[in-house]
């Protein structure tokens, strides 16, 4: 092999293991953000600003920076809201010609939302969370406490040189209380979700941002922790792939 | 751009990158460390130089060598003490000189303590919070504890050491009593605690490790989880810095 071949190959290995430092910081960055409850900022910050398909697939998706927008701004941050969804057991695939890169992760944490009253589900301040509360607790609080673990397929892709999310898909592990087990909540959870469905007006959600509707359904939605199923292999593992066409998007 | 341009170029994107791993590796030593209650050796690995050496607790700041050392080597393990600590959400940032470096960590995890005798607080730091079991002759404390730590690393001849370390408590409660409920429980041991310190003052001779005193106070205090106020931003993120005169300290 040439000097100059030896140099170009070196130059893109090490450029490899820089880029996936930078992609491990972007995504990490993320969840810091979803944590501060500081979303606003993760469709300028994060999210690609240049691909019409740039998305979130949580179990509905939301396509396109408008999309992001309504679901992202403006959260309510409300006192004592805590979210934690930190990363484990990251695979970081970089693509052979340096333009895209695929991420898994596990994040495990937790969620928490103190209310003073039982909030309203819906109306401009209604909050989904409806019948999937606690309380009130020995201290007279409304609340959800829950231990959360999620897994996440993200591609990413370089746009003038920095690393964008460009597809995230978000897949529950477990969800339950804070003092019970996921195997019954997830049979509570059957119960909650059929509340929440009948709190809803029939003629659509409002349009408070955690109460978004999706662009479109998801292709492939996550079912989250289920007695009836296997656990599904699902985000995939990232695999080694030479450029975006050769790979599946999440 | 020369070879040799490049080469060089190639070399600094190489030794920052190794950097990163090396930086998560040392940080993974001191909760590694503190996990076993090895307060010596967790001093090994701050810079033995730098006369502002610190660990900012959030209720004060222990700095400087003397202090630091003390504070760290009081701390003597007990039977069937624990501390998990296990690092989540890495995000790091080398400065372009590579002189210094900042980081930024979540830590899940859990602490343990038990006594077979009524325990001291001067030699049991959390006595406050430890109950008699209602079965068996102990006591004891079993608490989940979820930390954020942000960290100014520094090089010193050649070799990377901990500068500033400032440790935010995110959530802690009882494995049995969830973190809302605990946030307004805990209130009544803190008193305890208080009143439980001599009123002359605070003298190493007459507090518990923990009960420490402090060389000077948090400049951002936090006392952990509330559901009065909005989870803070700090420790905050870290940016792409080139010196260390350019960036924040922690």
């Amino acid at each position: 092999m040439r000097l100059e071949e030896r140099l170009d190959s070196l130059k893109r290995r090490v450029q490899a293991a820089k880029d996936r430092g930078e992609v491990a910081n972007v995504f990490a960055t993320y969840q810091y953000y979803h944590s501060l409850i500081y979303d606003g900022k993760t469709v300028e910050e994060i999210y690609a600003q240049h691909q019409p398909d740039v998305r979130h697939d949580w179990g509905g998706v939301l396509e396109g920076l408008d999309e992001l927008r309504r679901y992202y701004v403006d959260r309510p941050r409300y006192n004592g809201k805590l979210i934690c969804h930190f990363l484990a057991n990251p695979v970081i695939q970089i693509a052979g010609d340096g333009k895209t890169a695929k991420g898994y992760w596990i994040a495990a944490g937790h969620e928490c939302t103190p209310y003073p009253e039982r909030p309203k589900i819906t109306g401009p301040d209604g909050d989904p969370v409806g019948p999937r509360l606690e309380g009130p607790d020995k201290y007279g609080i409304y609340k959800f406490c829950h231990w959360v673990w999620n897994k996440y397929g993200v591609d990413f892709i370089r746009e003038e040189g920095k690393w964008r999310v460009w597809h995230l898909r978000t897949s529950g592990m477990i969800r339950t209380h804070f003092s019970m087990d996921w195997i019954d909540f997830s049979l509570q959870n059957h119960i909650d979700d059929r509340l929440c469905a009948l709190a809803t007006p029939l003629e659509g959600v409002p349009s408070k941002p955690l109460n978004a509707p999706p662009t479109y359904p998801s292709p492939n939605p996550p079912q989250g922790y289920t007695i009836a199923e296997p656990v599904a292999p699902e985000p995939r593992l990232p695999e080694p792939y030479e450029s975006f066409d050769e790979t599946f998007s999440y | 751009m020369t070879q040799m341009e490049q080469a060089d170029q190639m070399l600094r994107d190489a030794r920052r990158t190794a950097d990163r791993w090396e930086l998560e590796s040392l940080f993974g030593r001191f909760q590694y460390y503190r996990s076993l209650v090895q307060g010596g050796r967790m001093m090994e690995l701050f810079s033995a130089e730098k006369a502002d050496v610190r660990i900012d607790l959030g209720n004060g700041v222990i700095e400087g060598q003397e202090d630091l050392r003390a504070f760290l080597t009081s701390q003597k393990p007990h039977r069937g003490e624990m501390h998990g600590r296990t690092l989540l959400n890495p995000l790091v940032e080398v400065a372009e000189d590579r002189a210094t470096a900042k980081g930024l960590f979540v830590a899940a995890g859990h602490d343990t303590f038990v006594s077979y005798e009524k325990p001291d607080f001067k030699e049991y730091p959390f006595a406050a919070y430890m109950h008699k079991d209602p079965e068996y002759p102990l006591y004891k404390m079993t608490h989940w504890v979820w930390y954020k730590f942000g960290v100014d690393f520094i090089r010193e001849n050649g070799e990377w050491k901990l500068w500033h370390v400032r440790r935010v408590e995110i959530m802690r409660c009882p494995y049995d009593e969830d973190w809302i409920d605990f946030s307004i429980t805990r209130q009544k041991y803190e008193i305890l605690n208080k009143f439980r310190t001599p009123w002359q003052g605070l003298t190493r001779e007459t507090c518990g490790p923990l009960n420490f005193v402090p060389t000077r106070p948090s400049p951002e205090p936090w006392e952990g989880y509330t559901i009065t106020r909005p989870v803070p931003d700090n420790p905050r993120m870290p940016e792409p810095y080139a010196t260390f005169a350019e960036t924040f300290e922690y």
